[in-house]
């Protein structure tokens, strides 16, 4: 939701194929381009499977501008997993699951409210999602393959709030090019 | 009666004898039955308390026995606490009989009496078991508490115990002695009392002998024995009253001495009970105190085995540290010998440093460069813009060309015509003698001959206004046509720039990654060389140091012979005096110059080596220096994102978004390139044609002419523009480039609206057309231009209604045929569909058909109320 979130305000995709929808007690704005869709959906799962295997560090949006393909703005969540927590037990939940949602629900908050301060993207522009995985992590098959961080130059970071679940910590933030039109 | 009386003396002295014997017997059987008691009770009491049977008992016989009464628990060497106390308790139970003691007038009433004795003892001992028992059950309840607790068994304080064994020890001391005095006291008691009867047993016996000889009247004998009897009886009542006298001495002493030990045993209890009260406090305060030491104990008990736990985990990790160590200090051995070889890495690095910066600055160039690239890409997009437009113009240009022939045919036509009314003129004018014509026909062929002449004049400059446009056209077509080849040029110019970025950065990317490398081993090696070759450096000082002192030490030792020979040398008689004194002093000289050199080379030796030290201090800072700002832009750049390939991959789907949209942009490059190609094709057509028509020369007056000078001012044109671009690129200077560009973009798109509008004019004043003149409004339905399909609606149908499926046909255009779709309106018109369209495959008479019904009924109604007005009228 949070990447849809950024996708929308940021008017990577047109408006139109956005529709509502509610989540963590917020309306949030879902894609309804199937494209993009199966694209979200391939990623999130193997994101998924990756969280349980606790072999996750990080997950950076990226959008570049297409004639370019410099990178602009750069959306990164660190995860910091809790290697103790590495067993076949069952986990019991130490944190409230509604506490978590109300985190979560508070950075998307942050995110919609970003747009107050990041640049306008007067270009076309696309967007990519990186995950940063262990060294040893085997990839599942040949549609992934290894890239570099795709860092922006000459960047402004801004921090944004972080939420906690019981074993994994994710820390928001955004760096922007202050000028990207230039 | 002598006889009765000696009888009954010997009957006294039979019971006197009994009487002793009894008393032997009595005397007996206590020792017997306190020797008895002991072994029993000795056997019976806990195994705690054997001396207190042993004690128990020496009392008891104490208690009948005058002089081993006195024997106290201290003399007969009791030392145990438990015992004392025990002895102590026991004698504060015993309590004597306060009366004195029934008269033993029998063997009986001595036996009840140490019976009663006895029983006392017994009643003591179980008392004092009892107490044992209790302060045993205490004892055991306090151990009790203590194991529940878990505490460790711990002994009182010694302060505190010492005080009670001090004053337990005082109490047993008064106690024991009480007892003594008292059991002397009783003692002598019954012994006077023994004494007393049997001196009155003697009496009643001298009283029944004097009666006895008195009753022998007149025997001078008897008398004589009667009064030595009576004198023996005087002198023992004379004895028996000094005896009583000093008995009674005795025991006024011992009841005096009784009240004292009483009065002091009364203090001693009293100090007894306050301090046992005291004792009952500190007691209390010694177990909570015990309690608390206890706990402490507990937890420093578990303190420490935590401490050792974590100190033996502590001493597992330095035995491996200490192992790594040890290790590390072999590999410092070999790292020592590296230590040259890492200066020369140093410098390298200062010069890959200087490498990687420079390497970094062409990484902003390249930023640079690449945003110019994106520059001139959108400049390329203009340009493809500027192409399009010109394929407008080009269009525009043939309608133009199309427009000049046509003008060029009808002028030709029209010099024609008037070639041939000139010459029907003359022949006119040849005739004019011979034949009158008619004035009507003459002026119509000289009005026609003008209007020709007008036309001709007109033809002629509608040719030049074409011309014009015509070169205009091909100005502009020229022009983009060089503007296209130009960006043409330049797009191959930026992407042989952009190859040669790419390479390049792929060069700086391996580069930086080898410095990176090297970096990271350089750091490794300062990590670990750096102490080892320290410490190694710090031993070579001290080994110096060393023996430099060992140099000292000779030195002296050299002074010291020196000076014992100085001193050793009057002695010496066989060589001279002198000889010897300067053979030592060389010899002392020469060892003296040997160690000042020795200790000179040593501290210049060492001097260096500080030196040494310290210069590669001062490297080891710079090299720290660098790794903390190489940390600090490590974690900058962690911040950012950067990833650590030694311990993260960073991952991405192959097919994602960005490649997407990227290949759609490469493949619209590739379609714009080929649309260029054409382009430029077909401009090279349209310049060869000119040419070749320029070429071709005048076909006939003024429009050969026209022809010949638009070509040449055509060819002048592009001429113009190749100098004007050729100018530019050899200038550089792309920004007036860029400018011009714009400016020619604007002014395009001001002429691209313009026939935009035009278009839509003509488009509008078409569609008037073909609704009057056929009486039909046609319009595009569907958004699709391909698609092609319209709406067409009858002028006579309610303007309101036109454009409902009730009143109106929709047709699709194909290629080579025209669809009727089925609508409400064309099931009205069934027969005239089957009939014109279905079977003869005519839709204009169809449309013809439905127009002259709907104007056949109009008119039908028109001429009845014609007609009807004219019947009325």
């Amino acid at each position: 939701y949070a990447v849809n979130s950024i996708l929308y305000q940021r008017g990577i995709y047109p408006s139109e194929s956005f529709s509502f929808e509610q989540k963590y007690g917020l309306t949030v704005l879902v894609t309804s381009d199937e494209k993009l869709k199966a694209y979200l959906i391939k990623i999130l799962e193997q994101v998924k499977q990756w969280l349980s295997d606790l072999v996750i560090e990080k997950l950076v949006l990226v959008i570049r501008r297409v004639s370019t393909q410099e990178v602009v703005e750069r959306w990164q969540f660190d995860i910091k997993c809790d290697k103790s927590a590495k067993s076949d037990e069952p986990m019991v939940a130490e944190k409230d699951e509604k506490q978590v949602k109300k985190d979560i629900a508070d950075v998307i908050r942050q995110i919609v409210a970003s747009v107050t301060f990041l640049p306008a993207l007067d270009f076309q522009c696309s967007f990519e999602l990186l995950i940063y995985c262990d060294k040893n992590t085997e990839l599942p098959s040949g549609e992934w393959a290894d890239t570099g961080p795709q860092l922006v130059s000459n960047s402004v970071e801004v921090k944004l709030k972080s939420f906690t679940t019981s074993i994994h910590k994710v820390d928001s933030l955004v760096a922007y090019k202050l000028n990207p039109n230039e | 009666m002598s006889n009765k009386s000696a009888a009954a003396t010997a009957e006294a002295s039979s019971a006197s004898a009994a009487k002793r014997r009894c008393c032997f017997q009595e005397t007996s059987s206590s020792v017997s039955l306190s020797s008895s008691f002991g072994s029993e009770d000795m056997q019976n009491l806990p195994p705690k308390t054997p001396l207190l049977g042993e004690t128990a008992g020496l009392v008891a016989s104490a208690g009948v026995s005058t002089a081993s009464a006195a024997a106290t628990p201290m003399e007969l060497g009791i030392r145990d606490p438990v015992l004392k106390r025990y002895s102590r308790d026991y004698s504060r139970s015993f309590q004597p009989p306060q009366g004195p003691p029934p008269p033993p007038t029998s063997t009986m009433s001595n036996r009840l009496a140490l019976q009663q004795q006895q029983q006392q003892q017994n009643r003591w001992r179980q008392q004092s078991g009892t107490f044992e028992g209790d302060s045993r059950s205490s004892t055991t309840a306090s151990s009790d508490f203590i194991a529940a607790a878990g505490l460790p068994r711990q002994s009182p304080a010694p302060s505190l115990l010492g005080d009670r064994r001090q004053q337990q020890q005082q109490q047993v001391e008064s106690n024991v002695k009480i007892n003594g005095l008292q059991m002397r006291l009783l003692a002598e008691e019954s012994a006077r009392k023994r004494q007393r009867i049997e001196a009155d047993q003697q009496i009643h016996r001298l009283r029944d002998e004097n009666i006895r000889l008195q009753s022998r009247e007149g025997s001078t004998e008897e008398r004589s024995r009667l009064a030595t009897v009576t004198a023996e009886l005087q002198t023992v009542r004379d004895e028996y009253q000094d005896y009583r006298s000093k008995t009674q001495r005795t025991l006024d002493d011992c009841q005096r001495n009784v009240t004292r030990l009483n009065r002091e045993k009364l203090e001693l209890e009293e100090r007894a009970t306050a301090d046992k009260e005291r004792l009952a406090l500190e007691l209390k305060e010694a177990r909570n105190r015990v309690f608390e030491l206890t706990s402490r104990e507990l937890r420093m008990t578990e303190e420490a085995r935590m401490q050792a736990e974590i100190r033996s985990k502590e001493l597992s990790e330095w035995k491996a540290h200490l192992a790594e160590r040890e290790a590390q200090l072999e590999e410092s051995s070999k790292l020592q010998a590296r230590v040259n070889e890492l200066e020369l890495q140093a410098k390298r690095h200062e010069s890959e440093r200087a490498r990687l910066k420079s390497a970094n600055e062409a990484i902003d160039r390249y930023e640079q460069v690449r945003q110019q690239n994106a520059r001139l890409k959108e400049q390329l997009a203009a340009a493809k813009q500027i192409r399009d437009d010109r394929l407008v113009l080009e269009e525009e240009n043939r309608s133009l060309r199309g427009r000049l022939e046509s003008a060029e045919s009808r002028a030709a036509t029209l010099a024609a015509d008037l070639a041939a009314a000139q010459t029907a003129e003359a022949k006119q004018s040849d005739r004019s003698a011979n034949q009158s014509l008619t004035a009507d026909h003459w002026s119509s062929e000289s009005a026609r001959l003008a209007s020709a002449q007008r036309e001709l004049a007109l033809a002629t400059a509608g040719r030049a206004e074409l011309q014009i446009a015509v070169s205009a056209a091909e100005r502009s077509l020229s022009e983009s046509a060089a503007a296209q080849s130009e960006a043409e040029a330049k797009i191959q110019r930026l992407e042989t720039e952009l190859g040669e970025l790419k390479r390049r950065l792929r060069l700086l990317s391996r580069e930086r990654d080898m410095l990176k490398e090297f970096v990271a081993s350089y750091r490794l090696d300062c990590t670990l060389g750096g102490s080892g070759s320290e410490q190694a450096y710090l031993q070579r000082i001290s080994n110096m140091e060393s023996l430099l002192d060992d140099y000292k030490r000779q030195l002296d030792e050299a002074l010291a012979e020196k000076s014992s020979t100085a001193s050793a040398a009057p002695s010496r008689l066989s060589l001279p005096v002198e000889s010897q004194q300067q053979q030592q002093q060389q010899q002392a000289s020469s060892r003296l110059s040997l160690g000042e050199l020795a200790s000179k080379q040593e501290a210049s030796l060492v001097i260096e080596l500080r030196q040494q030290i310290t210069e590669l201090h001062k490297r080891l800072a710079a090299a720290e220096e660098d790794k903390e700002m190489l940390a600090a832009r490590e974690a900058r750049l962690s911040d950012l994102g950067d990833a650590d390939p030694r311990f993260t991959r960073v991952l991405h789907l192959v097919q994602n978004p960005a490649q997407e949209a990227e290949e759609a942009r490469e493949n619209e490059l590739a379609e714009l390139r080929k649309k260029l190609e054409k382009a430029l094709t077909r401009c090279e057509k349209l310049e060869e044609k000119l040419k070749n028509r320029a070429a071709a020369g005048p076909a006939d007056g003024e429009a050969a002419a026209a022809t010949a000078g638009s070509s040449a001012a055509a060819t002048s044109v592009i001429g113009d523009m190749t100098r004007d671009v050729s100018m530019i690129v050899g200038r550089g200077d792309l920004l007036t480039e860029i400018e011009r560009l714009k400016t020619e973009l604007d002014r395009k798109d001001l002429q691209k609206q313009r026939q935009r509008e035009a278009f839509r004019t003509n488009t509008e004043k078409m569609r008037e057309a073909v609704h009057r003149l056929l009486g039909y409004r046609v319009q595009l339905e569907s958004d699709n231009p391909s698609e092609r399909l319209f709406r067409i609606s009858s002028t006579y149908v309610d303007f309101d209604e036109q454009d409902s499926d009730k009143t109106s046909f929709l047709f699709r255009l194909n290629d080579d045929n025209v669809d009727l779709l089925t609508t409400d309106y064309v099931s009205e018109w069934q027969s005239d569909v089957r009939h014109y369209v279905q079977e003869r495959n005519s839709v204009p008479a169809f449309l013809a058909t439905v127009t002259l019904n709907y104007f056949g009924s109009s008119t039908t109604l028109v001429s009845s109320s014609v007609m009807g007005a004219t019947t009325i009228s």
